[in-house]
């Protein structure tokens, strides 16, 4: 990290910056929370693109010019791109073999989703996991699958219930998420039902649990106060100076059977066996449990067990993982300490369970759904989650289920709608993008006060479809910049593109250009040019292509030159913008290769720093009066360990793409699942003692698929066991820890 | 090589620009950009809040509301300043006790942090201990000092964030570590 504090001369200064720096860099989110997040991130940009398809035309051609800068100057931008697979077109996506099998469709629950713009039927498919076979199925469409911008479509539903468990190969596998699954064995046959076991009610409070707890440990003392958690919640501990027992808040506790004893060596695991055998009998402990071999992320004295409930079953918890106790052993094979959550439950009653056969039917499902909870880990970090499981429903009587899974974030179901209002929309600007009038608009909405748009209303367009606005607009004697970009093919053939920056009536244009001759463009890359063209086509993602009838080359020997001279930042006409004063005293206005004046931000190092452009300066190009540099390129002319920046033009020559097919196709790994077992489920062990949330304090069978990924990531899936009967068509509630 | 936007030696990679443009429609660059910068964020809001579930939500609205605002982001100064932006009113809004303007669902599924170690104990308790001596000096001074060390912000991507010229942030953050020191205990607090 950078010196932030070069001309800081004290040394208790600079020792206090140190040690903050320090801290920061051991500062480390936990690894699930970030993976969570960013699938959470993922799955709201996909939405949001989705709905937000009819802004992107615009935002595409106001970001293009911060972009097409970036594009000249550096061709390491390019690489990112090619790690970024670039859209596919429709066509493409529509000739993949359908995977699934023939579901019948005919008694299978729908959604409704009202198409947007720039949907496909194989985006709209695979949004929703289903084929569009079955998506042109149920709404009756016919070949080739096209659609209408506000149709409401029909998406079926595949019902974990109702989908029939089908291999689709000979290899035995089974379609699952673009990729296959294996089951390493068949799945279980269970008797039809489980236990369900609740935390005890009325646990004693902390200040009791400790002195019960401490009792049997056989430690005699009182209970002082640990200093409070972060949450300002107050644990305990008792101690009689060799002994010591903590009990936490949240009812963690910790035995110290000696807290004087030296720490050193440790023993093998089978010596540990014993030990802890021993251990648990000496203090009454009657439950069974597996030794865990290693526990990741524990040292070597340490050694994890994992309780095992009357009939034998883990139960699992939050990130899927076990609930555990630990131990600390040393050499001497002395239990150093003993740790675990204070967990008293007792059997509720005997409930009917779904097979595992129907489990593995939720599993398969790619419709996101509730009742399911799932996991990766390896060696990228943790992800998955889901949307959890329902509600219980245990002394209640069976609640109906609606015949649509219940997703809630997926609330495309907006009647009639076509548009998503955007920050900054007004119904004069809406109305004007797809080239209606207000008053269409309003009527189309039964809305009279133009105050009443909210970020995220829906609207409805009328007449909208999917006529893009900027089709057949006409450009006459249009002064622009002429890019050139070659796109070369490893085996050696290449294209040539041009496309045409400009800005008219306050509207940005990027368009590619077609036509007689235009290869006579080819040597004025990033030069000015003179078109007659009219707006022909636009593909699906607002790209525009000009039909060329004309052009001209007003300023045949014009140069991209580098400028040396100073930025300041002025107002002109209410707007920021920069000017720059060249060592030879002539200002000139800088601005984006369109022309417009940099309104945000682009000032290189401090104002009034030596500054190298490299840019154009077109002969009859003013803006306010200033003569307008349209720049490519800058740089500090002096860098940071104070050599001399050489800056040269390259902005004139075309720009190389090479279309090197992308090898690193990204396949789904496929799956293996080697276990399937019945085990349960505690919602979270801290939050046990909220008597709040029932949920919370019930440990409930889940059907539990465990296996690994082909590239050694480990995946585990819990499926809520309990029959629907049991259950209620809600969330249950869940409270993240702290 | 020559550059438009961020040319300043100590600016982030220019790949970041393109990245962001391509995070307007692309879900990956967008997750890119964020497992880029996530722990600075985190980091930031761990040493103003000092404890892990303000500053996982506070995480969470701030790439929320970078998700909602990243077609604002127009390619000019860098990607890491505008994001501290973010963070930093999203922080304000939090201590404010307004309600979170995102829904929060991004908070769900993850699990308790198992037993801390004797370190990460320790950790915690400096993040603490940092947490309340920003709130003893004063907020122009912390933040500065919170967007430097724990955004691991440049001086100038500092006084991007705080509209400010780059001297005036270079005072900040020496004033705010003098003040550190002279009237907190946290030089006593934090051991390394």
């Amino acid at each position: 990290m950078n010196e932030k504090f070069t001309n800081n001369i004290n040394q208790e200064d600079t020792e206090l910056a140190h040690k903050l720096q320090t801290v920061a860099e051991q500062t480390n989110a936990n690894a699930h929370f970030m993976a969570e997040l960013e699938n959470k991130l993922k799955e709201t940009h996909q939405l949001k693109a989705k709905r937000f398809m009819p802004r992107f035309e615009k935002i595409t051609l106001a970001l293009g010019w911060a972009a097409l800068v970036v594009v000249f100057g550096l061709a390491l931008s390019w690489s990112i791109r090619n790690l970024i697979p670039n859209p596919q077109p429709a066509a493409n996506i529509t000739s993949i073999p359908e995977l699934a099998s023939p579901t019948p469709i005919s008694n299978t629950a729908t959604i409704d989703y009202i198409v947007q713009a720039n949907d496909t039927c194989a985006s709209i498919a695979d949004h929703f996991g289903v084929t569009v076979n079955e998506v042109m199925a149920v709404n009756k469409l016919t070949e080739p699958c096209t659609l209408l911008l506000g149709t409401v479509l029909k998406i079926p539903v595949k019902s974990a219930i109702t989908q029939p468990v089908m291999p689709v190969s000979a290899d035995g596998s089974y379609a699952w998420r673009n990729t296959k699954l294996f089951l390493a064995q068949p799945l279980p046959q269970i008797a039809p039902d489980s236990k369900v076991y609740a935390l005890k009610p009325s646990q004693p409070g902390i200040q009791d649990a400790v002195l019960t707890l401490a009792q049997r440990f056989g430690i005699q003392g009182a209970a002082q106060e640990l200093p409070p958690d972060f949450a300002n919640n107050i644990g305990y501990f008792v101690t009689n100076g060799t002994q010591k027992l903590e009990v936490q808040a949240n009812r963690h506790f910790i035995f110290y059977p000696n807290v004087t004893a030296p720490a050193v060596g440790t023993v093998s695991i089978e010596q540990a066996q014993t030990i802890i055998a021993d251990f648990l009998k000496k203090y009454g402990f009657d439950f069974a449990y597996h030794l865990v071999e290693s526990a990741p992320g524990s040292s070597a004295m340490q050694y994890t067990i994992i309780p095992l409930t009357p009939d034998g079953a883990e139960i699992r918890s939050d990130y899927l993982m076990p609930i555990t106790y630990e131990f600390t052993i040393d050499g001497a094979g002395q239990v150093l300490a003993f740790s675990g959550f204070l967990l008293d439950y007792e059997a509720l009653g005997t409930y009917q369970v779904i097979t595992a056969e129907n489990a593995f039917q939720s599993v398969l499902a790619n419709v996101p759904q509730l009742g399911r909870m799932e996991s990766v880990r390896g060696n990228g970090g943790g992800g998955g989650g889901g949307p959890g499981f329902y509600k219980l429903n245990l002394s209640g009587t069976p609640v109906p289920f609606p015949t649509t899974t219940p997703f809630p974030t997926l609330n495309t179901n907006v009647s009639g709608s076509n548009y998503i209002v955007q920050a900054g929309d007004t119904f004069a600007s809406i109305a004007q993008t797809y080239g209606i009038t207000v008053d269409e608009l309003m009527n189309a909405n039964n809305t009279t006060n133009p105050g009443t748009l909210m970020v995220g209303q829906p609207l409805i367009i009328p007449g909208a479809q999917a006529q893009n606005p900027y089709l057949g607009r006409v450009f006459e004697n249009q002064r622009g910049i002429v890019m050139v970009n070659i796109y070369r093919k490893s085996d050696g053939s290449q294209r040539t593109e041009y496309a045409f920056i400009t800005a008219k009536d306050g509207e940005n244009y990027n368009l590619k250009l077609a036509g007689d001759g235009l290869q006579e463009l080819e040597k004025y890359n990033n030069r000015p040019i003179n078109i007659w063209a009219a707006i022909e086509s636009t593909d699906q993602f607002g790209n525009m292509t000009a039909q060329v009838s004309r052009f001209e080359i007003p300023f045949p020997d014009l140069k991209i030159q580098i400028f040396r001279g100073s930025q300041h930042t002025a107002q002109i006409n209410g707007q920021t913008a920069i000017l720059f004063t060249t060592v030879d005293g002539t200002t000139y206005i800088q601005a984006l290769p369109n022309g417009d004046p940099f309104i945000e931000n682009p000032l290189v190092g401090v104002e009034g720093d030596e500054v190298l452009l490299e840019a154009i300066n077109i002969p009859d190009d003013f803006n306010n009066g200033y003569p307008v540099l349209r720049t490519f390129g800058a740089s500090l002319a002096t860098s940071k360990n104070g050599q001399a920046v050489e800056m040269t033009v390259t902005a004139d020559q075309p720009y190389i793409i090479d279309e090197t097919p992308n090898t690193e196709v990204s396949v789904p790994p496929t799956l293996t699942i080697e276990k399937v077992e019945l085990t349960y489920y505690l919602p979270n062990p801290l939050y046990g003692r909220n008597d709040q949330n029932a949920d919370a304090q019930i440990i409930q069978p889940v059907w539990r698929f465990y296996g690994h990924y082909a590239t050694g990531d480990e995946f585990e899936i819990l499926v809520q066991a309990l029959k629907r009967e049991f259950l209620l068509p809600e969330l249950a509630p869940y409270e993240p820890p702290g | 090589m020559t550059t438009l936007m961020a040319i300043q030696p100590e600016s982030p990679p220019m790949d970041e620009i393109q990245l962001a443009r391509e995070a307007v429609s692309n879900t990956d660059a967008f997750a890119e950009l964020y497992r880029r910068h996530v722990l600075r964020v985190f980091r930031y809001h761990m040493a103003h809040t000092g404890n892990v579930k303000d500053s996982e939500d506070l995480t969470s609205q701030t790439f929320m509301a970078a998700l909602e605002g990243i077609k604002s982001f127009r390619g000019s100064g860098s990607f890491a300043a505008w994001i501290m932006g973010i963070a930093s009113k999203k922080r304000l809004m939090f201590f404010r006790g307004s309600k979170p303007d995102v829904t929060l669902d991004a908070a769900l599924h993850y699990p308790s942090p198992s037993l801390p170690t004797d370190k990460a104990a320790n950790q915690r308790l400096q993040l603490e201990s940092i947490a309340r001596a920003f709130r003893q000096i004063a907020p122009d001074r912390a933040e500065a000092l919170g967007l430097s060390f724990f955004g691991g912000l440049s001086n100038l991507e500092v006084s991007r964030v705080l509209n400010k010229t780059e001297a005036a942030v270079k005072m900040l953050i020496s004033r705010g570590l003098q003040d550190l020191r002279e009237r907190t205990s946290l030089a006593l607090e934090v051991e390394l």
